[in-house]
């Protein structure tokens, strides 16, 4: 399986996390609601801008996700920036932007992760 | 078949602990393995057979006048995984389903069992869909001829 560059880092500003268990809910009109989760791992949505130095890296980024990944629907594993697990993740839908404010570059992409 | 202590918990529990995951296999006479899935993200073994993590959705049993209830069920194909055994089965004819339910704590114990015929299957590129049932003997005719204003229009 491929691994996510180590020449991109996840940067903390602009990262958000929504895990889910695909919890099924009663609609009833009164009452206590039931509850009951449909998985028994979440798949953890995460709102990530991924940094990259220059123009070369970027380059190199557009490459992996083209050939590593199958333009962006295939599994990597990602190293978790929150508690440094590893896990398997993937580019939701295969869709990033890039933006530069000036010499780095940074995508703005969500990913999905098992757990 | 009915629940065990545990599995009647979770069901009726307000907020269950766990979830109660469908499996579904799949068993035609072209097929050396038959096809086992999970309706979950990660893969479990029940009763020392691995049932792989797939999507599907089961549409139970209707209660219509003059008809067999019948359910349907509908796999994720983009995988492609049910294509080619499709293709070489003459379209699944003849193929059985069974649906089980079983707790992630308790893998080895069957809250439900149920085995169905699997009938009108087709394909997309998204989903094989299929219907659940079983064929309706009783509207069968007992005996290979018999008297009615068709075979015999003289006698009535």
């Amino acid at each position: 399986m491929a691994t996510f560059p180590s020449y991109a880092r996840i940067i903390e500003p602009g990262y958000g996390e929504a895990p889910d268990y695909g919890v099924l809910r009663s609609p009833m009109d009164d009452g206590l609601a039931k509850q009951r989760p449909r998985r028994t791992l979440p798949v953890v949505g995460r709102d990530v801008q991924i940094l990259v130095l220059d123009k070369h890296d970027k380059l190199e980024f557009d490459k992996w996700v083209k050939t590593e990944i199958n333009g962006g629907t295939g599994w990597f594993d990602l190293v978790d920036p929150v508690d440094d697990v590893q896990k398997k993740a993937r580019i939701v839908a295969g869709k990033y932007r890039w933006s530069t404010p000036g010499g780095v570059w940074i995508a703005s992409c969500q990913l999905e992760t098992l757990g | 078949m009915s629940l065990t202590q545990k599995g009647r918990r979770n069901v009726l529990a307000t907020s269950a602990d766990e979830p109660m995951l469908m499996l579904l296999e799949i068993t035609h006479a072209d097929l050396a393995v038959p096809i086992r899935v999970v309706n979950d993200n990660q893969k479990i073994t029940v009763l020392g057979n691995e049932y792989i993590a797939c999507p599907f959705q089961i549409t139970l049993a209707d209660d219509q006048d003059q008809q067999v209830p019948k359910a349907a069920v509908s796999v994720d194909n983009i995988g492609r995984e049910l294509t080619t055994w499709l293709e070489t089965s003459n379209g699944g004819k003849g193929a059985k389903l069974r649906v089980m339910a079983v707790l992630p704590s308790s893998p080895d114990i069957l809250e439900v069992d149920m085995k169905m015929d699997l009938s009108g299957l087709s394909i997309n590129n998204e989903t094989v869909d299929g219907e659940l049932g079983y064929r309706n003997t009783m509207m069968r005719a007992a005996v290979g001829m018999r008297y009615d204003p068709i075979s015999s229009p003289g006698v009535f």
